[in-house]
């Protein structure tokens, strides 16, 4: 089975610790949010996402859970956020949505997440 | 629009910590200071929030600053206990920052809510709030014999919601507190409460357990909260547990809907939403007597 890079790896399952780890913010360390060097992109000549659908739809939940279900509600149907059962904008605009957020109504996540995480939610939602 | 906005004014005199919502009619503010200082809690201010439980969360802060500043002693101090901002865009805390400079009160100190660190995990609240503390964003200081304590449990939401303390700050903690006599009053504030209200709602802090065995040892401590908009109360052992109203709007009462969230409620009903509470804290017997009266 093919490695999970680090981002990913964390948000296994089997590794709630790591995943605790990540998630931990350090201002001072940092000075905040995620590094540039925590941005997970795809190595040179493989493909945009190199993880299978179901990676990312586990990675996206647990993101989901994290980020997202504050508004959108634990189970997705929503709240003071819209219910994201059966969607149909397309993957590149909920990737969009997610990183610049709508004003007034939504955060934007695009200086918290990575590209990765971001395509992690969207397999997360369209997986409802 | 009703009042909706609302604080608590907590006094602190002769080995009494006393707790009250400034009420509507400026009953409270009739009445004369009793402490030695005094303090006021606000929390979940949401400013950015537009939806139909108050589109005008602006106004209702500014009402509950009016209530701060009709007080006939104005307080040493302001606590907000987080979720200043709805969605953490620098112009919320723009106009919070602007709002809370017409309070006549000393100083504010801010504990983070999650909306305030949601999209950039606390950059922006940590460039306004976070010159006094330490780089995590907790903090302590002392005020006439009372030692206070800013903790942040926003950073590291578990899932399901629950808040979440972390290593680093409690070893800090631990630290902070080892020092210190065992007579000395102890202020803990926080934005998720640090008492399993609603675990299913993520009311509640995950560690919290261990933060509250650090103060143990001590007679008197009070922990501060908000998050769940709307007061709470329990006393266990020797700490007095409190939650505040938000400035913003109500959420229901737990597993009383099914999910937590802006409640909407008739603004004529809003204030019967609200209440008067009284927390007198008596040192030496360790005895709480609490009061709770409806505002409307």
């Amino acid at each position: 089975m093919r490695p999970l890079p680090p981002v990913l790896r964390r948000l296994a399952p089997w590794t709630g610790a790591l995943l605790a780890i990540y998630l931990t913010f350090n201002f001072g360390a940092t000075g905040a949010g995620s590094s540039p060097a925590e941005k997970l992109t795809p190595a040179a000549g493989t493909p945009e996402t190199p993880y299978s659908q179901s990676e990312l739809v586990s990675a996206g939940r647990r993101l989901f859970l994290m980020n997202c279900a504050h508004c959108h509600a634990s189970d997705a149907t929503g709240d003071e956020g819209p219910d994201l059962h059966g969607v149909r904008k397309s993957e590149a605009r909920l990737a969009a949505l997610i990183e610049n957020g709508v004003k007034g109504e939504m955060p934007k996540f695009g200086a918290k997440l990575s590209h990765t995480e971001v395509q992690a939610l969207v397999a997360f939602i369209r997986s409802l | 629009m009703a009042w909706a906005g609302t604080g608590v004014l907590w006094t602190v005199g002769g080995g009494v910590l006393a707790s009250r919502i400034l009420s509507p009619s400026g009953a409270w503010a009739a009445e004369p200071s009793r402490g030695d200082f005094s303090f006021v809690q606000i929390s979940d201010s949401h400013i950015g929030f537009n939806k139909p439980a108050n589109t005008d969360v602006i106004g209702t802060l500014q009402q509950a600053i009016a209530r701060i500043n009709a007080l006939p002693q104005a307080p040493d101090f302001i606590l907000h206990t987080g979720d200043l901002t709805h969605l953490s865009e620098p112009e919320e805390f723009d106009t919070l920052d602007q709002l809370l400079k017409t309070a006549k009160t000393g100083q504010i100190f801010f504990v983070p809510g999650e909306h305030d660190v949601i999209s950039d995990n606390g950059k922006e609240y940590m460039a306004r709030h976070g010159k006094n503390t330490t780089d995590g964003g907790w903090f302590s200081f002392n005020q006439r014999g009372v030692h206070f304590i800013g903790l942040v449990n926003v950073l590291n939401i578990a899932e399901g919601g629950l808040g979440r303390l972390g290593e680093e700050q409690l070893a800090w903690l631990k630290d902070d507190v080892s020092s210190l006599s065992s007579s000395t009053p102890i202020v803990v504030f926080a934005h998720v409460p640090l008492w399993a209200i609603y675990p299913a709602w993520g009311w509640g802090t995950e560690d919290a357990e261990r933060a509250l065995g650090y103060l143990k040892g001590f007679g008197s401590v009070t922990v501060l909260n908000g998050h769940i908009h709307q007061t709470m109360k329990k006393v266990e052992g020797n700490v007095t547990f409190h939650t505040a109203m938000s400035t913003a709007f109500p959420q229901p009462k737990p597993g009383a809907a099914p999910k937590p969230g802006p409640m909407k409620v008739d603004p004529a009903i809003l204030p019967k939403t609200l209440g008067i509470t009284e927390v007198n804290y008596i040192e030496g017997n360790h005895s709480l007597a609490l009061v709770d009266a409806a505002l409307g």
